[in-house]
């Protein structure tokens, strides 16, 4: 039982990666109607980017805004310089312009700073504590204090500000918020930053574990896009659950199921949420949107 | 008189271009046919993934990774189970359908961005399944062949010669028998479901089903072209199929034309020889990564500027030089069907 417990435990922190990494796919696409492939990418490229911070000599607590900076204002950019030039309907060529980014940017980063895996520091030290039979490793804790600070500095800003509320409004009907005088573009690049600032969080949390390569995102990516299909895309909090809900059950899956363990979770997180997806398809917490011929 | 001239010389430049590909063979030497029946078996993976995207408006971003399963498939057949080439060629098309079914018909039903989602699922795994069971697909080493795959039953043809034409063959053969499928009441069907989907299933398409049907379609030539590609090589390895290949195939469609056959060949040729030009050129790592980069910008050029691609391009150049007013140029694949698919 208690292992049970400590590994559901152990896929809630796992999980919290995903959730990251959801909500900042969640939140471009509400905005731009883009599923962006090159979350995951932008990731790394933001842990990269806190890594040479680190690097040069900048303390850690430094080294993660300087990096959210720095992502946010490539998130921004690019919107501009390529997202808004295409249609939001055509999804086909949004999904592809996902998968240009991706090739793009893991291209860069490995131009960079080379495919070897690089060590990242453990961001709170190295020490567990332990409760009760159940032990937490101080990289869990670190996930956790920064994803959960991030999701609520996330809720703050969408519920309370008016920041928030413009991006809400641009979100949800474009051409309305224009008549308000919210002129789309630059709240589309802001929610494209936004979703940057986010990811870097998911990215510098996975690094110290996983190791800094340019792929280390590849899988992480696909558990988040399992959970947004599982929360519903347009749910921010429905995703967020989706993440932590698919941390713990691939975790479960690959210590009592055989045969399955690693990288092959990304199977038995697939299979349980297209067969969720088939009986529910905007997902467990997302809207059914209809459309008029 | 003019306008006679104007289809007859694109039918003349293509009754050309088919003898020049039977006749290279015969004028260069069996080092470059290898690299050029590489292109043409990529070819066969280009073109099928035009039929998906390019004719019926459905990604895929596991085309490489299905690519990747007809190899294995053949060679394993081949190897194993020690079947004649043609039947180890066939058997892999099959293990391609049945992959095409497991993802195509969710991938339909779910509509919407999920069969992007599950093709790129699929060409994220298929690396890391062939390293974990490495029993069977040998992992890291992969499959070689002891001989050649392709071997030249007649004395008059080398092997590389002999592969080239098989290889060509089987490329025209799959680029005619799309040509009819597009052309007929399916092509008009799959113009429906791309420019306006719930028109299409208004009018009584069933959409599901023809979106599956054409992925299905699409799977069994890209394990076909697969088969033929590891045979050409004489080995299937992990490292071959990693998803930067998927999404590479996905330039070659896309940057050549999505719905034009001889910009599949163009783009895949693009794709081979790009990274090894370059790799003559920058010694070490490096000019691996400088090919995708220059592959993800002119791709994201492409998608913003010319969604025909090349060969949207030359035929819009072609148009101009007869002085015809220039039809606006419609957007990504989700435009307007072609005065040819109404007809």
């Amino acid at each position: 039982m208690t292992e049970f417990i400590q590994i559901t435990l152990d896929g809630l922190m796992t999980g919290l990666i995903y959730a990251a990494l959801a909500l900042a796919l969640s939140v471009i696409f509400q905005g731009t109607g883009m599923l962006n492939l090159a979350q995951g990418e932008m990731a790394v490229l933001a842990a990269y980017i806190s890594y040479s911070a680190l690097m040069m000599g900048i303390p850690l607590w430094l080294a993660i805004p300087i990096a959210i900076v720095i992502s946010a204002a490539i998130g921004a950019a690019v919107y501009f310089v390529v997202v808004r030039w295409v249609d939001r309907r055509n999804q086909t060529a949004l999904t592809t312009l996902g998968v240009t980014l991706l090739l793009g940017i893991s291209a860069i980063v490995s131009m960079i700073w080379g495919t070897d895996p690089q060590r990242f520091p453990p961001l709170f030290g190295t020490w567990v504590v332990g409760f009760a039979g159940l032990r937490l490793t101080s990289q869990q804790v670190a996930g956790a204090v920064l994803v959960g600070g991030a999701m609520l500095a996330m809720v703050l800003l969408f519920k309370y500000t008016a920041f928030g509320l413009r991006l809400r409004a641009v979100a949800q009907n474009q051409s309305s918020a224009a008549l308000l005088g919210i002129t789309g573009g630059v709240w589309l690049a802001s929610g494209w930053a936004v979703a940057s600032g986010v990811g870097t969080i998911a990215g510098v949390v996975a690094a110290p574990s996983l190791g800094l390569s340019p792929g280390m995102m590849t899988v992480p990516l696909l558990m988040a896009l399992a959970a947004t299909n599982l929360g519903g895309i347009s749910s921010r909090g429905g995703v967020v659950l989706g993440g932590l809900m698919i941390g713990v059950l691939t975790a479960l899956g690959g210590r009592y199921v055989p045969g399955l363990g690693g990288d092959l979770n990304v199977l038995l997180a697939f299979v349980v949420v297209i067969a969720i997806v088939m009986m529910k398809p905007a997902g467990l917490f997302g809207r059914e949107s209809t459309v008029r011929a | 008189m003019t306008g006679n001239l104007r289809t007859w010389i694109p039918r003349g430049i293509v009754a050309v271009a088919i003898v020049l590909g039977i006749a290279i063979p015969f004028l260069v030497t069996d080092y470059d046919l290898f690299a050029m029946s590489r292109v043409l078996a990529v070819a066969i993976c280009v073109v099928s993934l035009n039929l998906l995207m390019g004719f019926s408006g459905q990604i895929s971003l596991g085309q490489g990774a299905i690519f990747g399963v007809g190899g294995y498939a053949a060679m394993m057949l081949l190897r194993y189970a020690e079947w004649p080439i043609g039947l180890a060629v066939i058997g892999a098309m099959g293990v391609s359908i049945v992959l095409g079914v497991i993802i195509g018909i969710p991938g339909a039903r779910l509509g919407g961005f999920n069969l992007g989602l599950l093709t790129i699922v699929i060409a994220a795994l298929f690396p890391i399944v062939l390293y974990r069971f490495s029993d069977f697909t040998g992992g890291q080493a992969g499959i070689t062949l002891s001989g050649l795959g392709l071997v030249s039953p007649t004395d008059s043809l080398t092997d590389a010669q002999w592969a080239y034409l098989v290889i060509l063959l089987v490329l025209l053969f799959c680029i005619g028998v799309l040509r009819v499928i597009v052309s007929g009441r399916t092509g008009r069907a799959l113009a429906a479901l791309r420019t306006a989907p719930i028109l299409a299933s208004s009018m009584g398409i069933d959409a599901d089903r023809l979106k599956a049907t054409v992925f299905v379609l699409s799977s069994a030539i890209a394990g076909l072209g697969g088969a033929l590609y590891a045979f050409v090589l004489g080995l299937v390895v992990p490292e071959s199929y990693p998803l930067v290949f998927s999404i590479t195939i996905l330039v070659a469609s896309v940057v050549g034309g999505g719905r034009s056959w001889w910009g599949a060949i163009v783009g895949a040729a693009a794709i081979v020889y790009l990274p090894s030009w370059l790799s003559e050129q920058i010694p070490g790592d490096t000019s691996a990564y400088l090919a995708q980069l220059i592959f993800a910008i002119v791709l994201g050029l492409c998608i913003i500027i010319a969604p025909q691609g090349v060969a949207g391009l030359v035929a819009r150049l072609y148009r101009s030089l007869w002085h015809s007013p220039a039809p606006q140029d419609p957007g990504f694949t989700a435009d307007q069907p072609t005065q040819k698919e109404i007809q």
